[in-house]
């Protein structure tokens, strides 16, 4: 707790002194500061949802984040980002390196980065905790999640990235990333896991140990302005510590599931004048081996977005973002129905509508809605009963930046 | 019940600040000169390589030099510049920037409030590139033609 307020007393000193910092790297030998803060609430009703609370209102649901960056040479620059986020009763304002690195850009085609790395795993995973750069305030959460974060956020690696030109064909932007993950368990990714687990006797039991993963993005800027289209990967292996227990101490084992995962998606991007329009499409395709025994996964998720900005103040924004847990079942046709759980736990069909207000330069507030149908998506441990199929929730955030 | 409710008063809430601020929104076209250091190897440019230039993807000239380019802040030219050439509006034009900064893969480009102040960063930097009105006396700088 000390260290968060430590950071969040330096970020008010910094950020909400003077906006004009943000720019004067000249008085300051060269170095750039830029900052955020965005506190949000959110509300649901039927399910606790993002929030283990939110059904009686959260402001569990915060991010910030400063970083500091500096051209050190022509072709070299180097920077940090620290950040910090709460999501109910996780990730809890931990202070963590978002990212940092020193970035050689050898040629325009060609620039080398070594630290630790965002990932480029879809159109926004790299800017997903950065309210700011979006019309929406949930990101679609069947490409998203936001308690899986930790998962497909960074790693410690190196990588390479470049612009090519290819003429009359427009152009092509790529960036290739090999590293180390760390997952934090704190930050969502115990309390997701162990959701799944829910039911069966089986607990998480200890930070999953990831091996080396590689990830990359190629995107073609094609002719037609404003018109983009990448693909996108990640690939890695891990191994989760559980504990499997009998009831009995004697008897309760620790064991481990490894996991073998692809994850691999396309997007499109449209800008045209002050429409923006995206969509995503992504299959995570799993292997887990649990008592020598493996099998195979394939979850498929997809959204569509679009957004209006009518002028310098007010924006608008929907998306509809779908979540199938297994591409093979659909329909929820293999789902043990019980009193509590039901066949919609196969699917999220999540419709949003989003409105966005620039208070001016540094401040934004948004609210949003959403009308759910499924809970694919929706934890059984932050909600005993999940029969109801169709749900609603909202968003309010105000954001500082600088 | 209530949420319902809330959300349906949201949504229609939404529509009329839709029907204000649609008619809110107008901007005049105008005419904007390119200009860049004297000492920059080029007097024409291709349209493209003006927005690889302004969204950092380019970012030496062919001689090798480092591409230095600025902005202005605001401003009737600076929305022209943006609409013209890199087909974005200043709100996508900040965001693009903010999300390369918040990302740190890079930064944001000088920005200056007069034709005045863009003209003597430009006419005193090497490999210097920048936009003013057509009206702004630019006999310290090169003007660049964009094919």
């Amino acid at each position: 707790m000390r260290k968060i307020l430590i950071f969040i007393a330096a970020f008010m000193t910094i950020g909400f002194g003077s906006n004009a910092l943000a720019v004067e790297a000249d008085v300051l030998g060269g170095v750039s500061i830029h900052g955020f803060i965005s506190q949000g609430f959110l509300m649901s009703h039927e399910y606790n949802y993002l929030s283990h609370n939110s059904r009686t209102g959260s402001f569990e649901y915060n991010e910030m984040g400063i970083n500091f960056s500096k051209q050190v040479a022509d072709k070299l620059r180097i920077g940090v980002q620290i950040f910090s986020r709460d999501l109910g009763n996780v990730a809890n304002n931990k202070v963590t390196i978002d990212w940092a690195y020193a970035d050689y850009k050898w040629q325009d085609w060609l620039g080398i980065r070594a630290g630790k790395l965002k990932m480029p795993v879809g159109i926004f995973n790299e800017t997903r905790d950065i309210d700011m750069l979006r019309t929406c305030i949930v990101m679609p959460q069947s490409l998203y999640p936001e308690l899986m974060r930790d998962v497909s956020i960074a790693l410690n690696g190196v990588g390479l990235y470049g612009y090519v030109p290819i003429g009359p064909a427009g152009s092509l932007d790529y960036v290739g990333i090999v590293g180390s993950m760390g997952i934090d368990n704190e930050s969502g990714v115990e309390k997701y896991m162990n959701s799944t687990l829910t039911g069966t006797p089986l607990a998480m039991n200890g930070d999953i140990d990831a091996d080396t993963a590689i990830t990359g993005r190629i995107k073609w800027n094609t002719p037609l302005s404003g018109l983009g289209l990448s693909a996108n990967m990640l690939k890695f292996k891990a191994v989760m510590p559980l504990f499997y227990d009998t009831g009995n101490p004697l008897t309760s084992f620790s064991t481990a599931m490894e996991m073998d995962q692809m994850i691999y998606g396309i997007g499109v991007e449209y800008i045209w004048e002050n429409l923006s329009l995206a969509g995503e499409y992504r299959i995570s395709d799993v292997d887990s081996t649990l008592f020598g025994t493996t099998t195979n996964k394939k979850a498929e998720n997809y959204y569509v977005m679009a957004s209006y900005r009518f002028n310098d103040w007010f924006e608008l924004g929907s998306y509809y973002s779908i979540s199938y847990a297994d591409k093979d079942d659909r329909y929820g046709d293999n789902v043990v129905e019980t009193a509590t759980r039901k066949d919609h736990s196969a699917w999220q069909k999540d419709l949003a509508l989003s409105a966005r207000f620039d208070i001016n330069s540094n401040w934004i507030f948004k609210v949003e809605g959403h009308k759910v149908n499924g809970t694919s998506n929706v934890l059984a441990v932050d909600n005993t009963d999940r029969s109801e199929k169709d749900w609603y929730y909202g968003a309010a955030k105000l954001t500082f930046s600088f | 019940m209530k949420l319902k409710r809330l959300m349906r008063i949201i949504i229609i809430g939404l529509g009329l600040l839709v029907t204000i601020a649609g008619t809110v929104s107008a901007v005049t076209a105008g005419d904007v000169k390119i200009i860049a250091n004297k000492n920059v190897p080029a007097s024409s440019i291709s349209s493209d390589m003006l927005k690889e230039i302004f969204l950092g993807k380019k970012n030496t000239w062919d001689n090798g030099m480092s591409i230095n380019y600025v902005t202005l802040d605001s401003g009737e030219t600076h929305n022209d510049f943006l609409k013209t050439y890199l087909q974005k509006s200043d709100a996508q034009f900040n965001n693009y920037w903010k999300k390369q900064v918040f990302t740190g893969q890079g930064q944001m480009p000088k920005a200056f409030n007069s034709d005045k102040a863009m003209i003597d960063f430009v006419a005193g930097t090497n490999g210097a590139i920048g936009y003013v009105s057509s009206t702004a006396d630019t006999g310290s700088v090169k003007t660049i033609t964009v094919k």
